[in-house]
C-alpha cells in the first residue's frame, strides 16, 4: 500500500520549558504529537482542547512542575478523558507520584517522571511507580521515553526523586554562600568547576533551571521531610520577589540577554 | 626572585613545593621528620622527571627547578622567606604552635599562609602579632594538577595580603578565588549536598549507588557522588562532613549520614582499601 505505519498519538501538556523539548523529541521520532502549554493557572480555553486530544492519546505526559492546584486540574481532566489503558506520566519535581495517583480514579496507570530542562537526547530522566500503583504502565512509559533518546532510571517514588533533589540542594548551598558573603557568584561557580570538576557552576545552573523552580522543589522537600535540611536560602526568595528568576527573566545571579 | 617556605612535607606540602620550584620560587621545604623530607624529595624528583619526559619542562628548566629546592628540619631556615605556606596535619593546636613559632622567627612583613581545608584562619592569625598578614592559601589535591586556590580572608586579614597571595597563585599558574573565613571555606562547603543528598537517597531506599552515579554522570558530571567518595576516601569525606557540620553548630543541612560512618567502621574506605561503595 505504501503508507507509513501510523505511530501512536502522544499528548503533552504543561510548562513550555518541559513540554516543548519533549514534544520536539517525540516529533523527531515521527509520533503525531499534541503539545498544549500553560504556566501557573490552567486557562479555561485549554480544557476542551485537552479533553479532545486526550480521547485518542496512547501516552499522556503532564509536565507542569507547580502549582499543585493547576497540576491537579490537568490530571483530573486527563484521568477522565484518556482511554483506560493509556499510561499517564506526571512530572514529579514538587510532588510524589503517589500523591498524583491519589488524584485519579486509576492509580495503576500513573507513572512519576523527573527530569530537568533542557530535555535533549541523552538527558537523564527518572521514573517511579506510585505506592498505590502497579508496574503495568511502567514498561510502556519507559519504552516510549527510551525511544526518544532519554536515559531512563527507575527509582522509588519520593518528592524530588534523585537529580532534582541533589541539584536543588547544591544550588541552595551556593545561594547561602552568596547571601553570607563567602564569595561572589562568579567566584563560587569558578571554584566549583575548577575545584571539583562540576560541569557547570551551581548558580549558573540555578539561573538556567529558574530560581522559582529551585525554591518550589526545596519547599516541597522541606514540607515532606520537615528537618530543616531543605530550608531555602532567604536570598533565593528575595530574588524571586524581585523577579530575578534566572535566564528566562533576563536576570538571576547573572545578567542574561 | 620569590622566596617561599613550606611547612610540612606530606602530600600537600610536597605538591605545593613542586608548583613553587617549577614557577621560579626559591623554596625551602621544612618537616620535623627527615624521612618525610626524603620521601618528598623523591616524589618531587619523580614529577620533574615525568614532566621532562613528557616535554612539559625542558631538561634545563627541570634542573633549575631542582636547584631551587632546599630541605630543612630547622624551622629557622624559613626566616628569610617572603611567604610561608603551612601544610601541617589538620590539628588546630599543632598549627597554632607552628604559627606562634613562625611569628617569632620571621620579620614582621612575612606573610604567613595556611593550606588548611577545615580550620579557621582567624584562629591561626590570633596567635601571631600580625593577624592582618595571616591568610588561607588552600590548594586542592593533587596540587600540581588542580588549578583552583582558595585564598581565605580571616576576620582581620588585610587586602594587601590577599592581593599578594592571589598574585602569587596566578604567577604559579593557578586560579585564585578570594573566600571569607567560614566553615569549609567555599568548595568543601558547597560540595556537601552532592555527597549528603546522595547518601540520604540511599538511606531512604530511593535509589542505589550505581543508579545515582549513572544519573549524575548523565547530567554531565565526570563522576557520581559514590565513585567520587571512593576516590577521595570515605574516611576523609566523612571527616570533612563532620567538621563542617560541627563548625556550623549542627546546622541540619550539613548533618552527616550514619550510612557513611558505618562504611568507615567496616573499613570500606574506597579505592585505597580495595572496597568502598564499589569493589576494586
Amino acid at each position: 500500500m505504501g503508507t507509513q505505519p501510523l505511530k501512536e498519538r502522544i499528548l503533552i501538556v504543561g510548562a513550555p520549558a518541559f513540554a516543548e523539548d519533549l514534544g520536539g523529541l517525540f516529533l523527531e521520532q515521527g509520533y503525531p504529537t499534541a503539545v498544549l502549554t500553560c504556566e501557573g493557572e490552567v486557562p479555561s480555553t485549554l480544557s476542551p482542547a485537552l479533553e479532545t486530544e486526550a480521547r485518542s492519546a496512547a501516552l499522556a505526559l503532564e509536565v507542569l512542575p507547580s502549582p499543585l492546584e493547576a497540576k491537579q486540574t490537568l490530571i483530573a481532566i486527563l484521568d477522565q478523558a484518556l482511554p483506560p489503558e493509556t499510561p499517564l506520566l506526571s512530572l514529579c519535581l514538587t510532588v510524589s507520584a503517589t500523591q498524583v495517583a491519589s488524584w485519579t480514579r486509576r492509580p495503576g496507570r500513573v507513572v512519576g517522571f523527573a527530569a530537568l530542562p533542557p530535555l535533549t537526547r541523552g538527558a537523564p530522566a527518572e521514573l517511579a511507580i506510585p505506592l498505590s500503583g502497579d508496574s503495568t504502565a511502567l514498561k510502556p512509559a519507559k519504552a516510549y521515553l527510551e525511544g526518544i533518546g532519554l536515559q531512563i532510571e527507575v527509582v522509588r517514588d519520593a518528592v524530588g526523586m534523585v537529580l532534582p533533589r541533589i541539584l536543588c540542594a547544591l544550588i541552595n548551598e551556593a545561594a547561602f554562600a552568596v547571601m553570607e558573603g563567602v564569595a561572589s557568584p562568579e567566584d563560587i561557580d569558578t571554584a566549583m568547576k575548577l575545584g571539583t570538576n562540576y560541569p557547570r557552576g551551581p548558580l549558573e545552573w540555578g539561573d538556567l533551571l529558574g530560581l522559582d523552580l529551585v525554591v518550589a522543589v526545596l519547599d516541597a522537600l522541606e514540607a515532606e521531610h520537615r528537618n530543616g535540611a531543605y530550608r531555602a536560602a532567604p536570598l533565593l526568595r528575595q530574588m524571586i520577589r524581585a523577579g530575578h528568576l534566572g535566564r528566562k527573566a533576563g536576570r538571576g545571579f547573572y545578567p542574561w540577554s | 626572585m620569590e622566596r617561599v617556605g613550606i611547612v610540612g612535607a606530606g602530600t600537600m606540602g610536597r605538591g605545593i613545593a613542586y608548583v613553587a620550584i617549577t614557577h621560579g620560587a626559591q623554596t625551602t621545604l621544612y618537616d620535623v621528620a627527615s624521612g618525610a623530607l626524603e620521601n618528598a624529595a623523591a616524589q618531587i624528583e619523580a614529577w620533574l622527571h615525568e614532566a621532562a619526559a613528557k616535554g612539559r619542562l625542558d631538561e634545563t628548566e627541570a634542573q633549575r627547578a631542582r636547584e631551587r629546592l632546599q630541605l630543612s628540619t630547622a624551622l629557622e631556615d624559613l626566616a628569610g622567606a617572603d611567604v610561608i605556606i603551612e601544610a601541617a596535619p589538620e590539628d588546630l593546636a599543632l598549627k597554632q604552635e607552628i604559627f606562634r613559632q613562625l611569628d617569632a622567627i620571621c620579620p614582621p612583613e612575612t606573610i604567613l599562609a595556611s593550606n588548611t581545608s577545615s580550620l579557621p584562619i582567624t584562629a591561626l592569625g590570633a596567635v601571631t602579632r600580625r593577624p592582618e598578614r595571616v591568610a588561607g592559601m588552600h590548594f586542592f589535591n593533587p596540587a600540581p594538577v588542580m588549578r583552583l586556590v582558595e585564598v581565605v580572608r580571616g576576620l582581620v586579614t588585610s587586602e594587601e595580603t590577599l592581593r599578594a597571595l592571589a598574585d602569587l597563585a596566578r604567577r604559579w599558574g593557578k586560579t585564585p578565588v578570594i573566600v571569607k573565613d567560614t566553615p569549609g571555606f567555599l568548595v568543601n562547603r558547597v560540595a556537601r549536598p552532592f555527597y549528603l543528598e546522595a547518601l540520604r537517597l540511599v538511606g531512604e531506599g530511593i535509589a542505589d549507588p550505581p543508579t545515582i552515579d549513572r544519573l549524575v554522570r548523565a547530567l554531565g558530571f565526570r563522576m557520581g557522588p559514590f565513585e567520587l567518595m571512593d576516590l577521595i576516601g570515605l574516611d576523609v569525606n566523612l571527616a570533612v562532613s563532620e567538621s563542617v557540620y560541627h563548625a556550623f553548630f549542627e546546622e541540619p543541612r550539613f548533618r552527616p549520614h550514619p550510612l557513611q560512618r558505618q562504611m568507615v567502621q567496616a573499613g570500606r574506605l574506597g579505592r585505597k582499601t580495595g572496597k568502598g561503595w564499589y569493589e576494586y
